[in-house]
């Protein structure tokens, strides 16, 4: 479970391309493509710059999503998570700020 | 290419190379064998058989190699296939090297002297490095910049200083391409000793390294590792990780180096990744040179796709360090093609055709879809094209630029 105030950058070891509003990864190292889905593929483009902390995007995400709290908070843990897995984005605890 | 054997000489090889030699000598001797002088009294000799030289055929060089008996500087060497010695004197000597699948990695040299192209042409590039920073005795980082990009033929002769002031590299179009080398010879050399350096890398993501005379334990390294990955690539890659906690970052490079060429993409990234865990800031511009390095590596492969000497100039093209609008300035000065885009498409699809029955993982293949894709990004259109929307072109596009070997159409 990520913490409120978990933050969350691009690894910038993955190129990306934003297409139709589905966003393509490519990861560099391996050469592997990957397609997000529409949630993921919104977070990934909330993440650009500096990145934001988990709190931050469980509010854009319901902003902007048809969605319950507690749906959007499941789906943004395990897209977190997944991506995490997949070393497509990096977490920095809110301990270590 | 003319390979029939010539019997155009008025003397034979061996007894040419006797009379180079003694003009190297004579001259040499003039200046007390001052090691900075035998690149442009090697040249100058080149020069003065320029005409002898050049009337040689594939087939003469060929003969009169199989007959000589005399030693040999470096017979098992990999640099040539093979490199031949005509004549070893006290201070120098004369060889040939012989190309057929080898194009040479970015490197300077331990020696003085200078080559001519004999048989074939050669894109040659010379680069720059700077900013060096030491790791450890024999690897730096630095930056590596391309200075210098020429087409050689048969005649045309270059000069090699010692040192890294003349980093190079050549990538043979012919098949084969024959050089010749007059060049000190380090027995009796009065330079002091000196390890040729071999770059990786380009931009402020390179690297040189001693390339000579390296341990046995560092091949013993590769060929294990290798071997590892091929049976049981879970134990190479635990291996290789405990490792990294104990060997210098300069021995796990070398590892790397080796291995990510054979490497399947995940176990690729996964290798990456535990080489920047473990060393840090520096280990991230390594990675990436790492993986230019594979690029060419990669396009090194895909030549056996190639035809003819034009095929061959594609891919020698088509390595990094490069971009669209330069690959296509060289297409307009070395091919004359009145439409350099149009040359670029059809050899690229000509070569994708002929790869369709090839099962092997470098084939490219480009189907219709990335056929469009490419044309429009050669021909600076946006627009959708028959069956296919602005959305596929683009994704198309997208995975074209981060592939081996078009990724660099797309800089």
């Amino acid at each position: 479970m990520f913490k409120r105030q978990d933050r969350f950058l691009r690894n910038d070891e993955f190129a990306s391309e934003q297409i139709d509003g589905t966003v393509w990864l490519c990861d560099r190292l391996s050469g592997n493509f990957q397609r997000l889905n529409a949630v993921g593929s919104f977070i990934w483009c909330e993440l650009a710059g500096s990145g934001h902390n988990f709190e931050e995007l469980l509010a854009a995400l319901i902003e902007t999503f048809d969605v319950e709290p507690d749906q959007a908070r499941n789906d943004l843990q395990a897209f977190l998570a997944a991506l995490i897995a997949d070393c497509a984005l990096m977490q920095k605890d809110f301990d270590q700020e | 290419m003319d390979v029939r054997p010539a019997d155009n000489l008025a003397v034979g090889l061996p007894a040419l190379f006797e009379s180079m030699a003694g003009a190297v000598e004579h001259a040499w001797a003039a200046t007390n064998r001052s090691p900075d002088d035998l690149p442009l009294i090697a040249a100058e000799v080149l020069d003065r058989h320029r005409t002898e030289l050049t009337r040689l055929s594939f087939a003469d060089i060929a003969e009169e190699a199989l007959a000589t008996r005399g030693p040999q500087l470096n017979a098992d060497s990999p640099f040539g296939n093979p490199p031949i010695t005509w004549l070893m004197a006290d201070h120098f000597c004369i060889e040939s090297y012989l190309w057929l699948e080898n194009s040479t990695g970015i490197h300077d040299h331990g020696f003085n002297g200078a080559w001519m192209n004999l048989v074939g042409n050669s894109i040659h590039r010379q680069f720059q490095f700077d900013g060096a920073e030491t790791l450890s005795p024999s690897l730096r980082v630095g930056s590596l910049i391309p200075i210098n990009w020429e087409i050689l033929e048969p005649g045309d002769i270059r000069q090699i200083p010692r040192g890294s002031e003349f980093i190079h590299d050549l990538f043979h179009l012919h098949r084969p391409t024959v050089t010749l080398i007059i060049r000190s010879f380090s027995k009796h050399s009065r330079d002091a000793p000196r390890l040729q350096q071999s770059y990786t890398g380009f931009g402020d993501c390179s690297f040189a390294r001693d390339s000579f005379g390296r341990p046995d334990w560092e091949v013993l390294q590769k060929r294990l590792m290798y071997s590892l990955d091929a049976v049981t690539p879970d134990l190479a890659f635990d291996l290789f990780s405990r490792r990294l906690g104990e060997d210098s970052l300069e021995t796990a490079l070398m590892m790397l180096k080796f291995i990510i060429l054979h490497l399947k993409p995940e176990p690729r990234a996964a290798y990456l990744r535990a080489f920047k865990a473990a060393y840090g800031p520096v280990a991230g511009r390594l990675v990436e040179a790492l993986l230019l390095y594979r690029q060419n590596y990669t396009l090194l492969l895909f030549r056996r796709l190639a035809e003819d000497p034009e095929d061959m100039l594609l891919f020698g093209l088509l390595r990094e360090p490069t971009d669209l609008t330069t690959v296509l300035e060289r297409i307009s000065t070395t091919t004359k093609a009145s439409n350099p885009e149009i040359w670029l498409f059809e050899r690229l699809r000509s070569i994708s055709d002929r790869a369709q029955g090839q099962d092997t993982e470098w084939a490219i293949r480009l189907d219709e879809a990335a056929l469009v894709a490419l044309r429009n990004q050669l021909t600076g259109r946006s627009e959708p094209s028959g069956d296919y929307s602005a959305e596929d072109l683009a994704l198309q596009s997208f995975f074209l630029s981060h592939q081996s070997p078009l990724q660099v159409l797309w800089k």
